[in-house]
């Protein structure tokens, strides 16, 4: 019963940490989706796909597939506070008319906490609606481009320590159905090589479906994603448009979630609905997610 | 029914006809390398441009070509059949003596040997 009760406030754990910036493969921005609330500390595996096209004279030239494996944990500290790491493996590849690059490796940790703030349930324990704060920070592990690369989004971290903030909020509508949303925002610092990403900005809101079924839970959700992405900087000056990184995405979003006493699996899809990327020469094509997440129980008691 | 047959076999042949529809010109345009342009030494030279045809083309040729010693620093091509392209490519500067480079973007047009061409001529520096 007590994990019924607590698992109705774990929605949207395929809102995952991946946002669709073109931002050396990390997420340019967090995203919890596990929503606070349960007893479990979890560990979990997820992978990303994330297609773009690059334009000249808007006639497609090149093809970029942005793959994230990422290692996760979930440290329930407290009743309300919780630890995120993020430990991702990137492998892009970008292919011209002519040639194939590639680069792969450990990307950039991420790592954060987050506690929530207000918290409304009914008699039995689910949650009516409540409000989370996290704040995180990026670290700087993973391989970033040399001054002299062309191809700066290709590489698995950016170089920067960059500072994270999220907002998450659910408000129970009626008894199977939610609303979910999210606002996070990254504040980007400047690598050893003089390179700043522009500060991204995100905000998703989410309807959730969640039906018991037999002995699994399925949580389904159907929503949109905005992404802003400010211009980045070479030694303090703005790079030119059209390679500055700077845009925005909006996409719609589609996915579920099956749940058991122990682990889960989830899966979601995007597809851009309007873009302005580097004045439109960089097209976001779709995003792909699929995790899986296991339970440990906390011993303690709560 | 027969005329619905017969419409349907005319539709399919007006699409398929129209699908391997040939071009016999093409508009191919450089963005870079610009006109009469100087490329210093250890700087890239840098094509980037689209051609676009009036049906299907047969592929397209990139050269980079030396004009003094008519060595090809870049000679790469597609065979793809489309009605657009984009093409981007940077070759490295490290000649030793000032050098005219030869950008050459040579269209294949109906796969039978018509063919359209454009060259951009780049001046390169030594150190």
């Amino acid at each position: 019963m007590k994990f019924r009760q607590h698992l109705n406030l774990m929605l949207l754990l395929s809102s995952s940490s991946f946002a669709c910036d073109l931002c050396g493969g990390v997420g340019a921005n967090a995203s919890i989706g596990l929503l606070a609330g349960t007893r479990f500390h979890t560990i979990g595996y997820q992978t990303n796909y994330r297609q773009f096209n690059s334009y000249i004279d808007h006639i497609a030239h090149a093809k970029g597939l942005q793959v994230t494996q990422e290692f996760s944990f979930r440290w329930q500290a407290l009743q309300r506070f919780q630890v995120y790491g993020y430990v991702p493996y990137v492998q892009n590849t970008y292919k011209e008319t002519f040639d194939s690059i590639s680069q792969k490796g450990w990307g950039d940790l991420r790592a954060f906490a987050n506690s929530i703030i207000f918290h409304r349930q009914d008699s039995s324990g689910r949650s009516l609606s409540y409000v989370s704060l996290g704040y995180g920070i990026k670290f700087s592990t993973g391989k970033f481009a040399p001054v002299s690369s062309a191809y700066t989004n290709l590489y698995p971290g950016t170089g920067s320590t960059d500072h994270l903030f999220l907002l998450n909020a659910f408000k129970r509508l009626y008894s199977q159905l939610g609303i979910q949303a999210e606002a996070s925002y990254s504040l980007k610092s400047t690598n050893s090589n003089g390179y700043k990403y522009g500060n991204s900005s995100q905000c998703s809101i989410l309807l959730i479906l969640n039906q018991q079924l037999g002995q699994y839970r399925l949580i389904a959700h159907s929503g949109l994603e905005g992404n802003l992405f400010a211009a980045s900087r070479q030694s303090g000056v703005l790079l030119a448009s059209g390679q500055n990184n700077a845009g925005y995405t909006l996409t719609s979003k589609l996915g579920c979630m099956l749940l058991t006493r122990h682990y889960l699996v989830a899966t979601s899809f995007q597809l851009p609905i309007a873009q302005d990327l580097n004045m439109g020469q960089t097209k976001l094509r779709w995003a792909a997610n699929l995790q899986f997440q296991f339970f440990i129980q906390k011993k303690s008691k709560q | 029914m027969k005329k619905i047959s017969l419409s349907i076999i005319t539709l399919f042949v007006l699409i398929s006809c129209h699908k391997n529809d040939p071009a016999t010109t093409a508009i191919i345009s450089f963005d870079e390398p610009i006109l009469n342009d100087t490329v210093a030494f250890m700087d890239s030279v840098h094509a980037e441009g689209s051609i676009v045809g009036n049906g299907k083309m047969h592929g397209f040729r990139l050269l980079f070509t030396d004009q003094v010693s008519g060595v090809d620093y870049i000679n790469e091509s597609t065979s793809n059949i489309q009605k657009e392209y984009a093409f981007h490519e940077h070759w490295l500067n490290q000649v030793t003596d000032t050098t005219t480079i030869r950008v050459r973007v040579e269209v294949e047009l109906d796969g039978k040997g018509a063919k359209s061409i454009l060259d951009r001529n780049v001046v390169c520096l030594p150190q």
